[in-house]
């Protein structure tokens, strides 16, 4: 188990020599988006993923998944300069948190897309609801032997698994009655 | 070990990529581990079959996995062609345990064993046993080798007729095809060995009413280790008789001696 252990650290140590260069490479593209990442950042979000890692007991390979989070999340409508680096920080944490959930069962795109798509729709931005809502149904899903996500890549899964009420047309109503009536 | 992680790590890096498809960058803990030991189970492979001192210029890491896969492969279909040897003619003697293990669980090995990620997995629990227990190996050696194991018993039991086993088998155990959770060849030999010692025809696998007052004279001085060369003696003498090589069943010799005369030990 020392053994096992001393790989998995060799192996952080490895990939942050990479990384960091790839990571901040990366605001040549999000700098359209207004975004930008320190080194000191990049460094910080890189010593978060590992102990995401470590809190998640995954090994990461290659070139990592935060490259990939920030290609796609960049041009999210609810981030900005200001909650990027918070915002990445906790959208990994997320992400290998849910592979456990899931299993392993979903590959890093079908969930990346799916957790997109619900942070710009149903989640407004809103990283708890991401977590503790619809993440937790779609991989209690998956658990559950859903397997849909294989032909859609992840992309319009949430509404079958979606139980909350979204537009009452009474409350409607009712609110506008009290408005206007 | 003869290379240092660093050196391991691409490689590992390499078969987690092919593992996942390259669909995802991490994996669990427990799936590196495992991946890790597939790497080493395949170097081992090749260590033995070529070790190092023999070789003029160190190889690379990936040469000695990729020669040590190969050798696995090889494994693969040697221990698949055995027990299809073995299947020819294979009798269970109606022993349900015999039959699960090696007629109906090892082809599901050959079905579901992964060369590639899972090679020191062997996946079947082999609850039926060699005479002198199962090999501490694990992986396609351990089934290679309980086939051979497997193979050799077969070749001893089929020296004696079908029914002779049967019966004593009964004698052993009523619901033996049930019940006999042991080895069959083991009986088999601790009673031709008692029939030698009496001088009961050892075919016929029965004992008269004063084959125990023989037995017991047999042995009547000897402690542990005497009893164990006796019963060491008495296995090469019936294996010439059977015209078979009597070390793979000599190592069972500390067992036998050991049921024929218990007070002694």
């Amino acid at each position: 188990m020392e053994k096992d252990q001393d790989m998995f650290q060799l192996l952080l140590k490895e990939k942050n020599k990479q990384e960091l260069s790839n990571v901040i490479s990366c605001n040549e593209k999000t700098g359209q988006f207004g975004l930008n990442l320190t080194e000191g950042e990049a460094k910080e979000l890189m010593l978060c993923r590992n102990e995401s890692l470590k809190k998640y007991q995954r090994v990461e390979f290659g070139g990592g998944i935060l490259e990939k989070l920030i290609e796609i999340f960049c041009d999210s409508q609810y981030i900005s300069q200001s909650n990027y680096t918070n915002t990445l920080e906790q959208l990994q944490d997320i992400f290998y948190e849910f592979k456990n959930e899931a299993q392993d069962l979903l590959t890093d795109d079908e969930l990346l897309t799916f957790m997109k798509e619900q942070f710009e729709g149903v989640c407004f931005g809103d990283l708890e609801y991401l977590e503790g809502t619809c993440l937790d149904k779609f991989a209690e899903a998956v658990r559950g032997g859903y397997r849909g996500y294989q032909s859609t890549g992840g992309e319009g899964e949430y509404s079958q698994f979606d139980d909350v009420q979204r537009w009452d047309k009474n409350v409607y109503m009712e609110i506008v009655k009290e408005l206007f009536w | 070990m003869d290379y240092n992680m660093e050196e391991l790590l691409p490689l590992i890096t390499w078969l987690t990529d092919k593992y996942t498809s390259k669909e995802s960058t991490s994996v669990p803990y427990e799936t590196a581990q495992m991946l890790m030991e597939a790497v080493l189970y395949c170097m081992d492979q090749n260590r033995e079959q070529y070790p190092l001192a023999a070789e003029g210029r160190k190889p690379t890491v990936r040469v000695l996995y990729e020669r040590g896969y190969d050798i696995v492969l090889q494994k693969v279909y040697t221990a698949k062609e055995l027990h299809e040897q073995i299947m020819v003619d294979f009798e269970d003697y109606g022993c349900i345990n015999y039959r699960e293990t090696v007629q109906q669980g090892m082809p599901a090995f050959f079905i579901n064993y992964e060369p590639r990620f899972q090679p020191q997995n062997h996946l079947l629990t082999m609850d039926y046993p060699l005479i002198r227990g199962n090999p501490d190996m694990s992986g396609v050696n351990l089934i290679l080798e309980y086939l051979r194991g497997i193979g050799q018993e077969q070749q001893f039991l089929n020296c004696f007729p079908r029914s002779a086993v049967v019966n004593l088998l009964e004698s052993i155990v009523p619901e033996y095809e049930e019940l006999y959770l042991d080895n069959i060849c083991q009986a088999v030999l601790l009673r031709a060995i008692e029939c030698f010692i009496a001088e009961c025809p050892v075919r016929n696998l029965t004992l008269d009413r004063s084959s125990a007052d023989e037995i017991g004279l047999f042995f009547e001085d000897d402690n542990r280790m005497a009893a164990e060369a006796k019963v060491v003696r008495l296995i090469r003498i019936i294996m010439k008789q059977f015209q078979m090589d009597a070390g793979y069943f000599e190592k069972a010799a500390p067992d036998i001696a050991f049921r024929i005369c218990p007070k002694r030990q």
